[in-house]
């Protein structure tokens, strides 16, 4: 069984400043990032794993899922329980009592990915299968 | 007896491009990190492994795509908490964009845009001359994988065939103050045909070279690092390292006639496609991607009859 949790925001183009400051000597470096509503689905297997993980702790702490540039195909998946950053840059998800945020800057990267977990010796643990990806490295974490 | 021809053939090469001191402004493309995690973030990014660049050093980075080929090379210099990526112009749009997208939400990167802030000049000189004393660096060492700072000038230097070759960072505001003492210190300013003749002779691979080829067909194998982790064209890289052969090495060919660029046929070595040519009035000096061969030079002659001589000029 799958669960779709969607969340409806208006779709628009944001611009990202990845400068904090210039010290007058040099203009800040932008880049333009699209922003999707974020798609997520987990399997019954993610849940169960999910829930162990969390336990205890779903009205003080979140999962994040994000994108971050590296691995063999050139972005990376992180996923991250931590304390609720508040919804400032995120998309929040309600995912059978969890909290799940996505980050705006990654929400097309990751719009339609599926979580999964393998109880496995080697190679175990979530795995993230993801429609927008042309290609994947071996180990799974990694996508272009 | 080796020691003594690679001494004559240092001596040999600097004699034969006549070099004493010269320095070009170059159009490097400058960016600068900010925060405690940017080397992470762009450690994730890089071929090279750059856990050993310390406050103060420098390194030589290598971009790569998917498929392990080279995209970009880049000049890092880590300052405190910062690092600056002397980059090249044509590729800076992408670096930058990979930087500001690929950092995660909670780290502490960010990027300054340098070009309009920023000069950089290469000055080559022959390895007796010592021209950090021109700047308040008397009887300074500088070493290769180090920076020195003085007055707001950054310099780093290089060996390369014989001569040292000196990166010069400083604000543009600068720039005709080190362009005097430079010209007063006795080094000649030049422009890029002269760099391109030098940079040849000297043996250094430059983007134009490497872009496209597997950082060891281009010499740059140094600079790939197998036991770092995961970064993009890894898998593709300890492929080759495992259970491929190398088939293509980086030459210097010398002619007396101008070469064209592209790809051309030479007789007993087959076919070698030159990167970077660069003749000087009297000898013509090319970079280009040959098949491998054993001994360390050969003379050959081109399709056209041309005489040529083809020298490895870095064991990959």
């Amino acid at each position: 069984m799958s669960i779709r949790a969607t969340v409806e925001i208006q779709p628009f183009r944001q611009q990202y400043v990845g400068i904090l400051g210039a010290d007058g000597f040099s203009l800040p470096v932008v880049t333009e990032t699209e922003v999707v509503d974020v798609d997520l689905h987990f399997s019954d297997s993610a849940l169960v794993a999910l829930k162990q993980s969390i336990d205890g702790d779903e009205k003080s702490h979140v999962l994040v899922i994000s994108a971050q540039s590296g691995g063999c195909s050139g972005f990376l998946y992180d996923m991250k329980i931590v304390e609720d950053p508040g919804n400032e840059g995120f998309q929040r998800l309600q995912v059978d009592g969890i909290n799940v945020l996505v980050h705006n800057k990654d929400s097309s990267l990751l719009s339609g990915i599926t979580v999964d977990y393998k109880d496995t010796l080697m190679g175990g643990g979530f795995q993230i299968n993801n429609p927008n990806a042309d290609r994947s490295c071996g180990c799974g974490q990694s996508f272009g | 007896m080796w020691v003594w021809a690679v001494i004559w053939l240092r001596w040999y090469l600097v004699d034969y491009l006549n070099l004493r001191c010269e320095h070009i402004v170059r159009s490097s493309s400058i960016s600068v990190m900010k925060g405690v995690d940017s080397q992470i973030v762009l450690d994730r990014m890089v071929s090279t492994k750059l856990s050993n660049l310390d406050n103060m050093g420098t390194q030589i980075a290598l971009f790569c795509d998917a498929n392990g080929r080279v995209e970009d090379i880049a000049r890092l210099m880590k300052i405190d908490e910062q690092i600056l990526i002397i980059s090249s112009p044509e590729f800076s749009s992408k670096i930058r964009g990979m930087i500001v997208s690929g950092a995660g939400w909670d780290e502490d990167c960010s990027l300054l845009n340098g070009d309009d802030a920023i000069a950089h000049i290469t000055l080559v000189c022959k390895d007796e001359i010592d021209p950090l004393s021109h700047f308040g660096l008397v009887n300074f060492d500088l070493l290769p994988d180090k920076v020195v700072e003085n007055e707001d000038v950054l310099f780093s230097k290089e060996k390369i065939g014989g001569a040292n070759v000196f990166e010069i960072l400083l604000p543009i505001v600068k720039i005709d103050k080190i362009m005097s003492k430079l010209n007063s210190m006795g080094s000649e300013k030049i422009g890029e045909e002269r760099w391109e003749f030098l940079r040849i002779g000297l043996g250094q691979s430059d983007i134009q070279d490497a872009r496209g080829n597997l950082p060891n067909e281009s010499g740059l194998g140094e600079l790939v690092s197998l036991d770092k982790g995961c970064y993009p064209g890894q898998e593709i890289h300890a492929r080759v390292d495992s259970r491929g052969r190398l088939t293509k090495q980086i030459v210097r060919i010398v002619s007396n006639s101008p070469i064209e660029l592209g790809a051309h046929y030479v007789e007993d070595v087959g076919k070698i496609n030159l990167t970077s040519s660069q003749y000087d009035g009297s000898v013509n000096l090319s970079l280009g991607i040959s098949p491998i061969f054993e001994s360390s030079k050969i003379h050959s002659k081109l399709s056209n009859g041309a005489p040529i001589k083809i020298e490895k000029i870095n064991d990959s």
